[in-house]
């Protein structure tokens, strides 16, 4: 239990004058080890709970995440901290070493706020301890004489001392003031909820900081492309990007899955997109009842805690590979990438391993023949000089694709993973280039032109490949892009965050004020009424309505005769 | 299908309130660099002496004491460290007009009789006339691009940037209304017209439907909680210049120096009035900035499925709050009250800044659909 000395220091602290480094509540010990390490550690705790400390991390805070917001992060754009990485080879592991491309899980970051945590809580606990204490305390005595302070005023008065007292009292109690009465002389005090909303805006800002970080913990989320046709079920395996939390494991995923059957996307005549919906159908457990939802942006779909989100769309080229005799060895609906978010210029890469077909390497050892393809759709194909093949309208208006064919050796089998959506062309001879016409039967490949590109052209939906292979792309098809989201924290940080509105409104518009009345016999069986008010805050707005409180208190002692004090 | 006459007007009447703006922004100058040499509020911020206004029946007085320090009496009482309490209420010729009894007409006419004050008086009220009168052309335009585009007229960079300067004019008439603060309008008015400038020529784009991200009822709670607190921080911004500006006068004249360059130090009002204004300003707007970013985080969490993604929007936002709550901090510790106060205050505004032009226009995220090629 600490000693009133001590509470009063802890008050005391709040401000950040200089204290004399006295040990207050260290056993005296042998002269040297105990006391100073026990006055050391008690100067370091006043020093974190002080608000020059609290300033000071603050500024850190801020400075802190400057450089996240600055570089790219990975956990937002993974894409571009490789290409930093490309761009700059040097600098870019420095910075990674500094955990400036993750800024917001570095351990630096999480120390700042963590002090400025303890510091909140170290903060809290003393100044809920006195200010419970003022709740229940009396309001404080009055000056011995009101005139001095900063507004005041006098009137005389035909009532008794103690009618005017009373009601004063009752006036003022009225108003929500709370009232002592001594006798002859009144004090009311206003205003406690200003430091309860400061009190309760700071652990609203801690509570809020535990629900993020319950949702981190118990929380996941995962990323999923979904090409029209193709189904989701809520599993580990088949998310294309899965991030748990700590205390997360496969089998607490709430169960569900997902059928995308149609994606539509309407567009303005400048290209701006309108609206998009992805249309699914949805089954809560196996074998359970399945629901058609229309998942927009704004507007998820929602299992249990967990929401699933529309995040992006795309288009996918529907590919079929066959050799001489009319096998067909590849059929797939391959999802392109699109580089260009405006007009959704994609880039697509296919990749077929198993083509039935050998070739000899040079150490004349039977290979299998593999097939890579990087290709290009533009939505709405124009040829530009200086760019070649460009898109015009993100909506599949004149739909090409250009692409260029190699084989050769994929490298699936060196034990190096690759991203599904690069070909790496190290080992692979181009043997083919075309700009095709999705859907269209035909074949003769050639150089992407402005006439190969302008519609009413000779029809090419295929291409030739050595060895009597023929590549076509068959149609188009969408796909969408899922979020799935899964934050069990999210009540306590809303809840959190509405009490922290509620607090800051609180403690910065209430005012503190106390008044005081004094009421003493006068000559000629008159009462001198004397009335004085002190505002913390807002000294002007109180001298403002100061005048109106007096009134009211006056109450019926309203009359033309009357002395003034100036 | 946006309806073209009405976006025309729309463009038409954003000319004009910027007009009318420009021409106020110049009469309110005029009354501050050539009105009466003896205003009150002139010279250097030294104690000044007790007034006291007498008004009428029953307290006929207030009297406002000698400068002595607001005491904390009694026992018990736990000390109270409230931010406003630099400079002391009684040292300083009050912020509000006297009291006057017979509420808020009979103040007004107090104010307006005591303020108007020889031909530079009469350019002023001039100036505050235009003002309003270019708030109403202004408040038209807005309208009339959301009926031309058939939604809420803020959804693209221009819309923002128009809004944003309607809601600083009308905070600024607002405080008109309370407080003698008529020498502000020359300084508000000139990011006023800048913004409004920038808007007008760089950020324009014609009037037309929102992308599907922000049709969602939010974009009307965020972003005016986001808009109106940009507001409010922008005539808090150029309040703590202008205190600023005061303190080094002041520094200089107290240091017996020749306050050279600083002939606008003493033409401005005492730095601790300039100090408690811009402290009740950002105060004001601090808990509607906050409901701002909360609000954008719930809407975050309906479209995108995380409330908080360190987004550069997000971040920078972030990063305002917290210099804010610095600022706020820094008022109520010792040693880093009035100047340091306002110089953080001004880091804060600059946040704000690179938060909604650096950000929308150059980091790209999933805040960039301002609308701007």
């Amino acid at each position: 239990m600490t000693t009133p000395t001590q509470e009063q220091d802890l008050a005391a602290n709040l401000s950040t004058a200089p204290r004399p480094p006295l040990p207050r509540g260290a056993r005296p010990g042998p002269a040297g080890t105990r006391r100073s390490l026990g006055a050391g550690l008690w100067r370091a705790w006043r020093q974190l709970t002080s608000m020059r400390t609290a300033l000071l991390l603050l500024f850190f805070l801020a400075l802190a995440a400057v450089p996240g917001s600055l570089l790219p992060q990975r956990s937002l754009a993974p894409a571009q901290v490789a290409d930093f990485y490309l761009a700059h080879p040097a600098l870019a592991p420095m910075l990674n070493r500094l955990w400036l491309f993750d800024v917001f899980a570095a351990p630096w970051f999480a120390a700042i706020y963590l002090l400025l945590m303890i510091s909140v809580v170290g903060c809290l606990v003393p100044r809920w301890r006195l200010h419970l204490r003022s709740l229940r305390a009396r309001p404080p005595a009055a000056p011995a004489r009101l005139s001095r302070l900063p507004v005041s005023t006098a009137w005389h008065s035909l009532r008794s001392p103690e009618e005017v007292v009373a009601g004063a009292a009752r006036s003022l109690r009225r108003q929500r003031w709370r009232v002592a009465v001594e006798g002859a002389n009144l004090g009311a005090e206003k205003g406690y909820l200003r430091e309860t909303g400061n009190l309760v805006f700071h652990v609203a800002l801690l509570v809020l900081l535990i629900g993020v970080g319950v949702g981190s913990v118990f929380g996941y989320t995962g990323e999923r492309l979904l090409v029209e046709g193709s189904t989701f079920a809520n599993e580990v395996p088949t998310y294309d990007q899965y991030a748990p939390g700590a205390f997360v494991s496969p089998s607490s995923l709430q169960p569900f899955a997902f059928t995308l059957h149609r994606f539509t996307a309407s567009y303005q005549a400048n290209g701006v997109p309108k609206t998009f919906h992805a249309y699914v159908t949805a089954t809560g457990h196996p074998g359970g009842r399945s629901r058609a939802v229309d998942i927009q942006v704004n507007h998820p779909l929602r299992f249990g805690s967990t929401e699933i989100y529309l995040l992006g769309h795309g288009y996918a080229l529907h590919v079929i590979l066959r050799d001489r005799a009319g096998r067909v060895w590849f059929d797939q609906l391959v999802p392109c990438i699109p580089e260009d978010l405006v007009n959704y210029l994609s880039s697509c890469v296919i990749k077929a391993p198993d083509t039935g077909a050998t070739v000899t390497d040079r150490s004349g050892a039977l290979i299998p023949l593999q097939i890579g393809v990087l290709a290009q759709l533009a939505p709405t194909a124009a040829f530009d000089p200086g760019l070649g093949v460009v898109s015009q309208f993100p909506a599949l208006r004149r739909p090409r694709v250009v692409l260029s064919a190699f084989v050769g050796d994929l490298g699936l089998d060196s034990g190096i993973p690759q991203s599904v959506y690069s070909l790496s062309t190290a080992r692979m001879t181009k043997v083919a280039d075309a700009v095709l016409i999705p859907g269209a039967p035909g074949i003769a490949p050639a150089e992407p032109t402005a006439a190969s590109i302008a519609p009413g052209t000779l029809p090419q939906g295929s291409v030739a490949l050595p060895d009597g292979f023929t590549l076509q792309v068959a149609g188009l098809a969408n796909w969408a892009s899922f979020q799935v989201k899964d934050d069990p924290g999210k009540a306590i940080t809303l809840f959190g965050a509405i009490f922290i509105v509620a607090g800051l409104l609180l403690s910065l518009r209430i005012r503190r004020r106390r008044v005081w009345l004094r009421a003493s016999p006068a000559d000629g069986g008159r009462t001198l009424v004397e009335v004085g008010g002190l505002s913390r805050t807002d000294a002007d707005g109180f001298a403002a309505r100061f005048p109106d409180l007096a009134a009211r208190l006056a109450g019926p002692d309203r009359s033309p005769a009357q002395s003034t004090k100036e | 299908m946006p309806n073209l006459g009405l976006a025309r007007l729309s463009d038409h009447l954003f000319f004009a309130a910027v007009l009318c703006y420009a021409v106020a922004m110049l009469g309110y100058a005029a009354e501050f660099a050539f009105g009466r040499r003896a205003h009150p509020y002139r010279g250097a911020s030294v104690s000044a002496p007790a007034i006291a206004v007498s008004a009428g029946v029953p307290s006929a007085a207030v009297s406002a004491a000698a400068p002595t320090r607001g005491v904390l009496v009694g026992a018990g009482g736990p000390p109270v460290f409230e931010p406003e309490d630099a400079g002391g209420p009684s040292a300083l010729p009050p912020l509000l007009p006297p009291p006057v009894p017979g509420g808020r007409a009979a103040r007004r006419e107090a104010l307006r009789a005591e303020t108007g004050d020889g031909p530079a008086g009469a350019v002023g009220k001039f100036a505050v006339t235009l003002t309003v009168i270019g708030w109403v052309v202004h408040v038209g335009s807005v309208t009339s691009r959301g009926l031309a585009a058939h939604r809420v007229p803020w959804g693209n960079m221009y819309e923002f940037s128009s809004m944003i300067s309607l809601l600083a004019v009308t905070v600024f008439l607002g405080l008109l209304s309370r407080y003698r603060v008529r020498y502000l309008g020359a300084f508000v008015l000139v990011p006023v017209v800048l913004y409004m400038g920038l808007a007008g020529t760089v950020l324009y784009s014609p009037a037309g439907p929102l992308v599907p991200a922000l049709n969602s009822y939010w974009l009307k709670i965020h972003v005016v909680a986001a808009m109106g607190s940009s507001a409010i921080f922008i005539v808090g911004g150029v309040t703590t210049v202008l205190y600023l500006v005061k303190e080094r006068y002041d520094r200089l004249v107290a240091a017996g120096a020749d306050p050279r360059g600083s002939r606008l130090g003493r033409l401005l009002p005492p730095a601790g009035n300039l100090d408690t204004l811009a402290y009740r300003i950002i105060a004001f707007g601090f808990p509607v900035w906050t409901f701002a970013i909360i609000a954008g985080a719930i809407w975050a969490e309906a479209a995108w499925g995380r409330y908080w993604g360190w987004d550069p929007k997000e971040t920078w936002s972030f990063i305002t709050w917290v210099l804010y709550a610095g600022y706020l901090h820094a008022r109520a510790t010792a040693g880093w009250k009035g100047r340091r106060a306002a110089v953080i205050s001004l880091a804060a505004f600059c946040c704000l800044a690179v938060d909604y032009y650096a950000v929308n226009l150059w980091i790209t995220g999933l805040h960039s659909y301002a609308g701007v090629k």
